[in-house]
């Protein structure tokens, strides 16, 4: 073990149990080391963004290449000194010209995407189930493929029926849906309460491996330690 | 004025996007242009978030205010953070394993104390009074799942039970697919509204 | 006064429905706004008594910003209860809620002592006359009838006249609040009506004495009732008010009926400051419980209406009993207790993750089948041609990385015993560096030296999902300068071009942004997840839907994947230490249930008893 090992390992270690002394409440070792991944994180993430974009993509330009490209990288850098201006306060509104160009974009792309990469497809596939080729061929009984194609297809609509229905009924308590929509909200919730707790399970499945993680990185930390 | 400008902006750029996107690749060099254009956009809002964060800490030191050691800490911090990246680089190798050796453990072991207080969670949640068909799904689930996810029954390797385990992990499908067309239809909603003008996320 | 028929409506609301209908139309239970303000003006009223100098006997006039000079403790004060002397004893050793609420009884006590300013009398009205109007404009815009003050009027007396005829106080009652606005009428009252009038009485001399035209009292006061100061009260009452009883009773009819609507809000929170709550606000004094009150009138007419009360009564009882003990006291232990018990839990957690590794266990295999979607990203690995470019994602924060190095390591190694080109990118800025963290995990054989010299990390994407699409589109303008030119990618121009993406992604954001932006571009690539197990149920969609061509989540699939490489990396112990933990959460879930459905028996029997 290097001294510089020697090092990052009891930082390492020193940190794990300035988090984990959370168990016994919030104190001041807790957040120092919170507040040290902030910044250390702000840092990076200011610097990588310097590096690899501000610099490369706004600056280089308006001194490289043709006249052409160099006029239209004047665009961009007029864009970002607004949104550079809203630091100041009597700028803030400013800043609101390219923080629209953002959300404009966004937008555009969300309604592409959503459109082509989930709404669409997901719908196919739900129909897609119930195709003769999807139910004859391959492994498995075709009634069960059936079964399934119809639990899949319930569960999609009465999940979408209570995201929309059940949820606006609760904001309007006075307005009562129909019957039917209401019966099927429920058998919405109970698919929609079943892929919950599934990623229930998933994220304790995976804060789980990160605790044992840290356990196996100490154990392994002092066993070079005291084997020094 | 500003307003309008504004406005102005998001329906033209959103539209002028929207129509690359569903022409493709007809219009691709105008897209890239302008796609271009948002990523050094996003880049700079993102940097100016990280100055607002740090006038912020700098302000709490100034005014003295509770706590601002920690906010000399994120300061300190940042400082050395930032030089590094930008003398070394952001992917020296150097400067990545100091980076690293913060960041990782305070980042899992965040992660890692969620287990710890789960463990609460998961306890108290059937203590509580009123179970509904969500409740009940979704408690029945979580607990399903944590004991398949053991492996013992699999272990058994007895084909009647690898069937029914086959069956209830592929029981999420249904409603994931409902969440998902749900908040894909509501994203759609919104990004219309924008385009339209209905909806002014830019501080109108 | 209004304090006094509001409880008092409340209390019988419940009963006196059945018999004379409801006061309480159903329009009027939709002010919660009217009520949050008063709730709000009233927790600064709070504040602003906490921070006057009541101690110093005398109170801020608000309205004047003059401070009124108050005798330092009414007379009424040496007539208190042992156990209030007590409480009051406390207030100079421990300044907690308890004491606050004692400190203010003193204050009205000092305020009952002014004479009846005209001036804030006015302001007085002029609040009740807000207050009643911004009801009105709340109901409107609610879409209900505003509040008609006529028709409340009318509805007070009704209620009124039913009293007082099982009463036998006013068989016939006049037309119009004023008439029974008599000066004996509080002598003529029941007792518990005419101690919410004497109440009321103090609370209006509070109003005045304090100066608040703006409302900030009502709340206050019942709060103070709630505190258990009637028994303080009572006595004064008894001496100075009981022929005032009726003085402002114009107003309080119709105000009695806007106040009811706050009465559920406001147990509430009598509730919550812990005193007599119920039993106030059916106009009991604690005392009078103390004393026996309803054992000794369990016959009068009157209580047929109000066995509510009695149960109230009850309860409040047992809140009398329990005085001494201070609500924030109680709250620290039950806070305590919930402290303790979360730390057990957490360390029996921790003993039972470290076990594993204290015991010495033998390596062996998992057992069991791959799942489809990982045995079709083996099998997507397998077909792979040695060289061929492929494209890995890094897309999770370091909170992840242990999750994503046992998992993904196991890939990483299957690509270079393929001896493929990887390609790294990440849209998260800390993906870069764990990326390259990723390859140095995984690939510590030297056998695997060459491909790891051979991968090539691009670095950072920057734009989100702006930057995948722009990626898809054209993969090198995607890049600073000179980075696409550095990474001898000849035969990749577009993201088509690579063999096979994988995507490592911690969070279904991650994941989908590049199904829906970068996916359509595929044609004949090969998209493949690695997603952690906090988002896995939620990519079974585009499993199902064959956007994704293979998926591997879990540390039991990738240990069932690395039985099948015949890999031997995961260790035993990681692995038992993961059973543990999950056995340890299932217990608690079992545990958690059982006792559930026994509470939930409980109260289902309880509710059909009730009923």
């Amino acid at each position: 073990m290097s001294m510089v090992d020697l090092i990052i390992g009891i930082i390492s270690f020193a940190l794990t149990v300035m988090v984990f002394s959370y168990i016994i409440g919030d104190n001041f070792f807790f957040r120092l080391a919170v507040y040290l991944l902030v910044g250390v994180s702000a840092g990076y993430v200011a610097a990588l963004l310097l590096t690899s974009v501000i610099i490369p993509k706004l600056i280089q330009p308006l001194f490289i290449g043709a006249m052409e490209t160099r006029l239209l990288a004047l665009i961009p850098l007029v864009l970002s000194a607004m949104l550079l201006a809203m630091l100041i306060p009597r700028f803030v509104r400013i800043g609101s010209i390219p923080m629209a160009y953002l959300v404009g974009v966004v937008a555009a792309l969300t309604i592409g995407g959503v459109t082509m990469g989930t709404i669409i497809p997901q719908m196919v596939a739900t129909v897609n189930r119930f195709a003769p080729a999807a139910l004859l061929d391959g492994e498995g009984q075709p009634w069960l493929k059936i079964v399934d194609a119809v639990l899949v297809l319930i569960g999609t609509i009465t999940s979408l029926l209570y995201f929309y229905f059940g949820t606006r009924k609760k904001s309007k308590g006075e307005n009562k849906q129909p019957q039917l929509i209401e019966g099927l909200g429920k058998i919405g919730q109970v698919f929609i309460g079943i892929t919950l707790g599934a990623l229930f399970a998933g994220i304790y499945s995976a804060a789980l491996v990160a605790l044992i993680s840290r356990i196996a990185e100490i154990w392994v930390f002092f066993g070079n330690f005291f084997r020094l | 004025m500003k307003k309008v400008l504004a406005i102005i902006t998001a329906i033209g750029v959103g539209l002028a996007v929207v129509i690359a996107y569903f022409l493709r690749p007809l219009l691709d060099p105008m897209l890239e242009l302008l796609l271009q254009w948002g990523i050094i956009l996003g880049s700079v809002a993102a940097l100016v978030g990280i100055i607002n964060l740090l006038i912020t800490h700098w302000h709490k030191i100034r005014q003295k205010k509770e706590h601002f050691v920690f906010s000399f800490v994120v300061l300190l911090s940042f400082a050395l953070s930032f030089m590094g990246g930008i003398v070394l680089g952001p992917q020296d190798e150097t400067y990545i394993r100091w980076l690293a050796a913060l960041q990782v453990p305070i980042e899992v072991s965040l992660m890692a104390l969620l287990a710890l207080t789960l463990t609460y969670a998961g306890f108290q949640f059937f203590r509580m009074r009123g179970w509904t068909p969500l409740s009940l799904a979704f408690g029945i689930s979580a607990l399903l799942f944590l004991i398949l996810d053991i492996g013992f029954f699999q272990a058994l390797e007895l084909p009647f039970v690898n069937q029914i385990i086959e069956f209830l992990e592929h029981l999420p499908l249904a409603g994931g697919r409902g969440i998902l067309i749900g908040i894909s239809l509501g994203a759609l909603l919104t990004g219309l509204r924008v385009l339209f003008g209905v909806e002014r996320h830019y501080g109108e | 006064m209004q304090l006094g028929l509001a409880s008092a409506l409340n209390a019988l609301k419940a009963e006196d429905d059945k018999v004379s209908g409801s006061l309480f139309p159903e329009a009027e239970k939709d002010l919660p706004d009217l009520l949050r303000d008063l709730h709000e003006e009233n927790s600064s009223y709070v504040r602003a008594v906490e921070s006057s100098s009541v101690s110093q006997s005398s109170v801020v006039d608000e309205g004047s910003g003059q401070k009124v000079e108050q005798p330092a403790e009414s007379k009424a004060g040496e007539d208190i209860p042992e156990w209030l002397k007590k409480v009051r004893q406390r207030v100079g050793d421990e300044g907690d809620a308890y004491g606050d609420l004692v400190k203010k009884v003193s204050a009205r006590d000092s305020s009952l002592e002014e004479d009846v300013d005209k001036e804030l009398r006015g302001q007085f009205e002029d609040w009740i006359g807000r207050l009643r109007s911004d009801a009105q404009q709340e109901a409107a815009r609610d879409g209900f009838e505003p509040l008609d003050e006529e028709g409340l009027q009318g509805e007070i007396p009704a209620w009124l006249r039913h009293l007082r005829e099982s009463k036998g106080v006013l068989p016939n009652l006049p037309e119009g609040m004023d008439r029974w606005s008599t000066s004996d009428a509080g002598e003529k009252l029941p007792d518990w009506l005419g101690d919410t009038g004497e109440e009321s009485q103090a609370a209006t001399g509070k109003l005045k004495a304090e100066g608040m035209p703006n409302g900030t009292g009502i709340t206050q006061q019942i709060r103070l009732r709630g505190s258990g100061e009637l028994q303080e009260q009572q006595p004064l009452a008894e001496q100075e008010h009981k022929t005032n009883l009726v003085t402002e009773s114009e107003d309080l009819g119709a105000q009695a009926a806007d106040l009811s609507l706050e009465l559920d809000d406001i147990t509430r929170q009598m509730q919550v400051s812990h005193a007599s709550l119920g039993g106030a606000t059916g106009g009991l004094s604690s005392q009078a419980v103390e004393e026996g009150f309803w054992e000794e009138r369990t016959e009068h007419p009157m209580l047929r209406v109000a066995r509510s009360q009695r149960s109230r009564a009850e309860l409040l009882k047992a809140l009398v009993a329990a005085e001494g003990k201070p609500a924030e006291k109680q709250a620290a232990q039950r806070r305590r207790k919930t402290w303790l018990f979360r730390l057990l839990l957490a360390l029996l957690l921790l003993t039972a993750v470290i076990f594993p590794f204290l015991s010495i266990s033998s390596q062996t295999p998992q057992t069991g089948t791959l799942p489809l979607e990982a045995q079709a990203l083996m099998d997507s690995i397998n077909a792979l041609e040695s060289g061929s470019p492929v494209l890995i994602v890094t897309d999770y924060q370091a909170g992840f990385s242990a999750e994503m190095e046992q998992v993904a390591g196991l890939l990483i190694r299957h690509l270079a015993q393929k001896q493929v080109q990887m390609v790294l990118l990440s849209t998260y800025p800390e993906g870069v560096w764990l990326a390259e963290r990723l390859l140095d995990v995984s690939l510590t054989d030297d056998a695997f030296s060459q491909v790891r010299e051979q991968a090539v990390n691009l670095g950072f994407l920057p734009g989100g999902r702006i930057g995948l699409l722009s990626y898809a589109i054209n993969a090198q303008t995607s890049f600073a300068e000179g980075v696409w030119e550095s990474s001898n990618l000849e035969s990749v121009n577009h993201v088509n071009d690579f063999s096979m993406v994988l995507i490592l992604a911690d969070t279904l954001d991650s994941a989908r942004s590049w199904l829906e932006q970068t996916g359509p571009s595929l044609i004949d690539t090969p998209m493949l997840m690695v997603s952690s197990t906090q988002e896995a149920a939620m990519m079974m969609p585009y499993l199902d839907s064959g956007q994704l061509a293979g998926m591997l989540s879990g540390l039991r699939n990738a240990g069932l994947y690395e039985a099948a490489l015949g890999d031997t990396v995961m260790a035993s112990t990681i692995w038992s230490a993961y059973q543990a933990g999950l056995l340890v959460m299932a217990a608690l879930f079992l545990v958690g249930f059982v006792i559930g459905l026994e509470t939930n028996a409980r109260t289902n029997q309880e509710e059909e008893r009730k009923k």
